[in-house]
């Protein structure tokens, strides 16, 4: 049977991208970038798949870089990035709950026949959110299978408790649970920097 | 875990894990790169894949390529010719 398949020698076109010309114009170092992917798969765990880390970390470089988000004196350009990633999230899914709240009406407009009362599907985005967030719970606990201590502080930091009212629940000593979260960290900035991109 | 709306917990999750990335010394980012076979001081390094560079097919080489008849090879991506392995002491074939 004949195959068909790219030539991936005359392929690959290398792309600058915004991060790139961050790390050239010497805004970044390498080492922030690294720890920056870190973050931004993390923050991708709470979007749904159609939006990449590489998206998220990409377009925060951009907004940096063209001036829309300005960085404030005396905040250290990582944390800077780290906190508009977080917020292009938050801004993902205020869209997307706009055009779900669009979609009753759009719906209606398309197809009037069709369309009863009370028989779309509650539109709002929480339930895909949510499913999201379960998923990834279970994602990130998976990651600490075998670490039954790790899955405890990741459930403390789910319930947003201190450090002291969780070393208090269940019984870790200060040092135990520093580790413990230090061996979080590492695990973290493993799958962060991991290939291929899971 | 309590009964919270779980996108709250899991993102108050994900910030106090960002956090701690944030607050990890270049050292340990870096001893964990080399640890998983990284060597991101290395130009093209596959740990900044997707972060300083990406890769894309050229529009009219994409074009060229998808419309090429199935089986058909373009001659870069040919292996080189080489002459077929003989038996010792076969005669090579004059045609």
């Amino acid at each position: 049977m004949a195959k068909t398949f790219l030539d991936l020698e005359a392929w690959p076109e290398r792309i600058p991208t915004p991060a790139g010309r961050a790390l050239d114009s010497r805004l970044v170092t390498q080492a922030d970038l690294l720890r920056l992917k870190a973050i931004a798969r993390l923050h991708a765990r709470g979007l749904p798949p159609d939006v990449s880390w590489s998206d998220l970390l990409q377009e925060a470089f951009k907004r940096m870089l063209d001036g829309s988000r300005r960085r404030p004196a005396g905040v250290p350009v990582v944390a800077f990035l780290a906190g508009v990633m977080r917020s292009i999230k938050e801004h993902y899914w205020r869209q997307r709950r706009r055009g779900a709240r669009q979609l009753p009406k759009l719906l209606a407009e398309l197809e009037p026949i069709d369309v009863q009362e009370g028989e779309l599907a509650d539109p709002a985005p929480t339930p895909e959110r949510r499913v999201i967030a379960i998923e990834q719970m279970e994602a990130i606990n998976a990651l600490f299978e075998d670490d039954t201590r790790a899955r405890q502080i990741i459930a403390a930091l789910y319930e947003g408790w201190t450090p002291e009212e969780t070393c208090a629940h269940y019984a870790i000593a200060r040092t135990d649970y520093d580790s413990t979260r230090t061996r979080i960290r590492r695990a973290l900035i493993r799958a962060g920097l991991r290939f291929p991109q899971l | 875990m309590t009964q919270m709306r779980p996108e709250f917990g899991f993102e108050r999750l994900l910030a106090a894990l960002a956090q701690d990335l944030l607050d990890a010394p270049d050292a340990e980012i870096l001893d964990v790169a080399h640890e998983i076979g990284q060597r991101p001081g290395m130009k093209g390094s596959i740990a900044l894949l997707g972060v300083t560079f990406t890769f894309a097919m050229r529009r009219d080489e994409l074009r060229r390529q998808l419309t090429r008849p199935a089986g058909q090879v373009s001659a870069d991506a040919r292996s080189p010719r080489r002459s077929r392995r003989r038996p010792k002491g076969d005669i090579p074939s004059s045609s």
